[in-house]
């Protein structure tokens, strides 16, 4: 097919939505794979809807048109790109530090953790490290952010399943931990707080006792929610078996994070990958699931929320006090080179492949964002799924519009 | 399905709970939260310090900032030296429709001229006037916080203000 | 031999004759391997290696950015290179395809990329391998306008369906910046590090 020829959008007789590659599927998964069945006593036809990209369900502004036989999926496919910013585009003409601003809006909820690979993978082509308390700052202010994300993962997940009551209280518990961020980095969602070679100011005074104690909240909230949302007989109802992603399946698709490792796949990038940040030094656990559905993704989040303050807690005990800043040049050039850093984000594996040209800014920067590949296999695990189950899903894995579309 | 007792029941007695804690919600207008010291609010311009380099302008990602400025021969500051040429400020805006509240200016200011202010309060029902010029941006500059204390381990700081 | 020798090894002797050049780059394997062998390299890494994780599939155009400096005054963009220079495992010319496979069991990963002829950019694709490549060969085609041979459905992901052009070409100018004029009107000192610091320190200014 030639770059100048677009087919149109998939309609009725679009080869499109039958272009899902077929996979060898587990015999109790049956049930979820649509035969398209007419109904013989009323003629009823294939309806086409648009599930967004307004729409309450979708965390932004991501499109479904989906097939529908009555309330079952046929087909789906995800249009997305209505928050498409050129970020590749625009890391062509910036310097490193505005850059490093820009890309905190990628997954803004957990923006901190959006420029520690960035700035990592400049530090590895300078050849620099950043200073070990500026390491330890670093890992608290990434895990604080997951919190962030988390709580409200766990809050809006039970919303979109019908109980209003989780969403007010993860907010609520939120807000501490934004408001730690915010006293240390200056921005409660935006904290452009990393700096190639280390952080920009060091902590201010009392912070170290005030996380302390909102650790102390979230985990308190963490129990709050296991009470109220995962042992609700509903809850359980509605998100057992739905949305099964099987674990090879899914690391193909490169689905990553939370994801896959509620479907079994052991793999944290904190653990596994190349060391970054303080995560050598410090003592957690990977939890993951065996069944692979959104009850499964919800418990496995919640237990990293867990994980998660309590490694903030080790970190502050072992802070180690010194500088937060390498030796640095006023203007950064950057060596020419290539590299590449991928971090364990809390919506799954983010990455940037940096390409330096020696320059004040780089030359190409390879986004690998989380949701984007999480997304992508909404195609295929859509098909024969009801219509609230489809709301329970896409609340279940959890993306970021930002983060799809950069 | 059977329904077991204690799942629904035990959510039901901590949201029992919480409805006899009482609300969090801070109604505002009526009561304000006052954010952290280094909150990036608004930008405050000391104008005596800066002196045109432009540093600032080509730093930020957005290009929000318009500077124009000339330069003015002044008298020598001692007997028989040479006139000095200062750089003058003409116009020194921030549009704030633009700023991404980055902090990189402020960060590269070589002469300490610009500061964060933690103010929030400065909507417009029209967009032009979020254009701050630089007479309205001096005008945040008695917002600004002083200097706080670093956490306990921080190295100490060689100069007063980075 | 450290960990990334033994991955070297192993890798250079599963794909064999595919590999035209290797290197590494801060600790990552990169590989320039046959455009041709483009798909057999993705199942042998699949297969035989074990890499069962794609992380992504993307394009680079070495080709400096022609636009910069056409904007009248604007010091604020980086300088751009003067002339087209390759990165890690080199290229044979502007474009190229490059992918990350991943093992979540054994912990290891490469990076491949394969040139692709610049003025009809095909390449295979990588769907019947890794499903995942779905998308983000859609985001290569569009982005860059490689081909996809053996691709479902090549159709545009982010932007819409009448857009014409492929953005992150270099050639493709980034609009925002041309049509916003640059707000130092007059450049009262050039900036610290670049060329003209050193000629003039002095420049008479029009107010």
């Amino acid at each position: 097919m030639s770059s100048t020829e677009q087919p149109v959008t998939p309609t009725n007789d679009s080869p499109d939505f039958k272009a899902v590659p077929d996979f060898e599927v587990a015999p109790g998964m049956q049930r979820h794979l649509a035969d398209a069945r007419v109904n013989v006593e009323l003629d009823t036809g294939d309806m086409i809807i648009n599930l967004g990209p307004q729409h309450p369900a979708t965390h932004g502004t991501l499109r479904l048109v989906v097939r529908l036989d009555g309330e079952r999926v046929i087909a789906a496919d995800p249009v997305i790109g209505y928050m498409h910013r050129g970020y590749e585009k625009l890391t062509e003409f910036r310097t490193y530090p505005q850059v490093t601003t820009l890309i905190n809006r990628i997954d803004w909820l957990s923006s901190f953790a959006n420029e520690v690979p960035f700035v990592h993978a400049a530090e590895q082509l300078m050849e620099i490290e950043a200073p070990p308390r500026a390491q330890y700052i670093r890992t608290a202010l990434t895990e604080l952010s997951r919190i962030a994300t988390f709580l409200l993962f766990l809050g809006e997940m039970g919303l979109q399943v019908g109980a209003l009551t989780p969403a007010f209280y993860g907010f609520r518990d939120r807000e501490h931990v934004l408001n730690l961020i915010e006293s240390a980095t200056g921005g409660r969602f935006h904290p452009n707080f990393n700096r190639i070679g280390g952080l920009k100011d060091d902590l201010p005074w009392g912070w170290i006792a005030e996380t302390r104690n909102v650790m102390k909240i979230v985990l308190d909230a963490c129990d709050v929610f296991e009470d109220l949302v995962l042992g609700n007989e509903i809850f359980q109802a509605r998100t057992r078996s739905v949305g099964i992603i099987p674990g090879e399946l899914g690391a193909s698709y490169g689905v990553s994070g939370s994801n896959l490792r509620a479907s079994g796949v052991d793999w944290d990038l904190r653990r596994d990958g190349a060391p970054y940040l303080a995560y050598p030094e410090l003592d957690f656990e990977v939890f993951t699931h065996p069944d692979g559905d959104s009850f499964a993704r919800y418990w496995v989040r919640l237990q990293e929320t867990r994980e998660s303050a309590r490694m903030v807690l080790q970190l502050l005990d072992k802070m180690p006090s010194g500088p937060i800043m390498a030796k640095v040049a006023r203007i950064i050039k950057v060596p020419a080179g290539e590299s590449w850093v991928e971090t364990e984000n809390p919506l799954g594996q983010m990455g940037y492949y940096v390409v330096s040209k020696g320059g004040t800014g780089p030359f190409r920067v390879k986004i690998r964002s989380a949701s984007f590949s999480n997304v992508s296999i909404l195609p295929w695990m859509l098909r024969g799924v009801y219509v609230p189950d489809v709301v329970t899903i896409l609340a279940s894995l959890y993306f970021i519009l930002g983060d799809i579309d950069r | 399905m059977a329904f077991k007792l204690p799942g629904l029941i035990g959510g039901l007695g901590i949201t029992f709970k919480t409805m006899l804690q009482g609300a969090v919600t801070v109604q505002y207008p009526h009561e304000k939260e006052q954010p952290p010291a280094r909150s990036r609010g608004v930008i405050a311009l000391h104008e005596d310090n800066c002196t045109s380099c432009m540093l600032c302008s080509r730093a930020c990602p957005d290009w929000c900032i318009y500077i124009e400025g000339h330069k003015e021969e002044r008298p020598a500051r001692r007997e028989g030296g040479r006139p000095r040429a200062v750089n003058l400020l003409d116009r020194f805006d921030i549009d704030y429709a633009l700023c991404m509240y980055c902090g990189i200016c402020v960060e590269v200011c070589p002469f300490d001229a610009l500061f964060w202010s933690p103010e929030y309060e400065y909507s417009e029902p029209n967009i032009a006037s979020l254009l701050h010029n630089k007479d309205r941006l001096g005008e945040w500059f008695h917002t600004v916080p002083e200097v706080e204390p670093l956490e306990v381990g921080a190295a100490p700081v060689a100069k007063a203000k980075k | 031999m450290s960990d990334l020798e033994v991955l070297t090894t192993r890798v250079t002797e599963a794909l064999g004759d595919a590999v035209i050049e290797h290197a590494e780059a801060c600790g990552n394997l990169v590989l320039r391997v046959r455009l041709d062998s483009w798909r057999s390299v993705a199942e042998t890494a699949r297969n035989t290696l074990g890499c069962n994780y794609l992380s992504f599939i993307s394009g680079i155009d070495w080709m400096p950015a022609p636009t910069v400096g056409l904007i009248e005054g604007d010091t604020s963009t980086p300088a751009q290179p003067k002339e087209m220079t390759f990165g890690a495992a080199g290229s044979a010319g502007r474009f190229q395809v490059f992918a990350h496979v991943q093992s979540t069991v054994q912990h290891i990963g490469f990076t491949i990329k394969a040139d692709v002829d610049e003025a009809a950019p095909h390449c295979d694709s990588w769907v019947s391998v890794y499903p995942g490549a779905d998308w983000h060969e859609r985001e290569c085609w569009e982005m860059y306008g490689v081909v996809f041979d053996g691709h479902p459905s090549l159709r545009h992901l982010y932007l819409p369906a009448e857009f014409e052009g492929h953005p992150l070409r270099k050639d493709f100018p980034l609009l925002a910046r041309e049509v916003k004029p640059w707000p130092g009107l007059t450049d009262v000192e050039p900036m610290p590090g670049s060329e003209s610091d050193e000629e003039t320190k002095d420049e008479a200014v029009e107010a």
